[in-house]
């Protein structure tokens, strides 16, 4: 982007463009029962999608475990550990991925939830997820439309590769 | 829930043989922790070079063994992976635990499920 290629690199470059622009829109949707063991199952899913649209390793992580724990509250609060539905749409571009997570549970408000950190003394067992979840998300945010929680974040990063993202340097 | 049981010096040492420590696991982790900490030896050492995944939950259940073992049995942890260190790190979890490099060679005691 903004570098101007050789005329014998022009085909490459094109192709190189092209590459980017499908990466950008690289999508996964994926609906599913909002159940713990379900919920392995959905993070293969986008382990098998992060495995062809290769991001970061940090990136990787982070979004496994903020969706892991996101996802646990849908189930356990959200739906009072009854079954729901759980829609997750993710799209990978070279500033890392943005998660958009639908479900249609209780509502809830984020902003009271994992602004502090139990004292490590305490021995807490719990109260950590939301925590976790703002410590490595950025944007996040929190809607309520009609019966349904959308809940969207970006996990920020470098593409795999990528030796310098220029937004990413941005934004640090 | 696949756990491996040894004693080292006076230690007892529990090597986790599981991939993930995550909400589904939590309360199975819990009770093999209880079965295997019939065993004595002091501290516990818990190995988790296998983890590759932990999320709050699975912290959660580490300190509940904690927890469940008491001031006089301090129970250590051993080998956490990059990602698993994370969560330790960001929770400020590491300034409780004693976490140690490497499990110490340990004599085998059984491989409990």
């Amino acid at each position: 982007m903004g570098q101007t290629p050789h005329m014998h690199d022009k085909r490459t470059y094109a192709r190189q463009e092209n590459q980017r622009i499908m990466d950008t829109i690289r999508m996964l949707v994926l609906e599913d029962e909002s159940s713990l063991p379900r919920f392995r199952a959905l993070l293969e899913e986008v382990d098998i999608f992060l495995r062809s649209n290769p991001v970061h390793a940090q990136v990787h992580d982070d979004l496994t475990l903020v969706l892991a724990e996101a996802l646990s509250n849908i189930a356990r609060h959200g739906y009072g550990d009854c079954h729901g539905r759980v829609c997750l749409q993710l799209s990978v571009s070279d500033c890392g991925v943005v998660c958009m997570l639908r479900d249609y549970g209780a509502a809830f408000d984020p902003a009271t939830l994992g602004n502090t950190l139990p004292a490590p003394d305490s021995l807490s067992e719990g109260g950590y997820g939301w925590f976790l979840i703002r410590a490595l998300t950025r944007d996040l945010t929190y809607t309520r439309m009609g019966e349904q929680n959308i809940l969207q974040f970006r996990i920020a990063g470098q593409r795999a590769g990528d030796v310098n993202c220029q937004s990413c340097s941005q934004n640090a | 829930m696949q756990l491996s049981i040894g004693q080292s010096a006076g230690a007892l040492v529990i090597d986790v043989l599981e991939t993930r420590l995550d909400a589904a696991v939590a309360l199975a982790f819990k009770d093999a922790i209880r079965s295997a900490t019939a065993h004595p030896g002091s501290p516990v050492i818990l190995g988790l070079s296998n983890v590759e995944f932990m999320d709050s939950s699975g912290l959660g259940a580490i300190v509940g063994a904690m927890k469940l073992l008491g001031a006089e049995r301090p129970l250590e942890l051993a080998a956490p992976s990059v990602g698993v260190m994370k969560v330790f790190r960001l929770t400020r979890m590491d300034t409780v635990f004693r976490i140690h490099d490497e499990l110490p060679q340990m004599r085998d005691l059984s491989a409990a499920e």
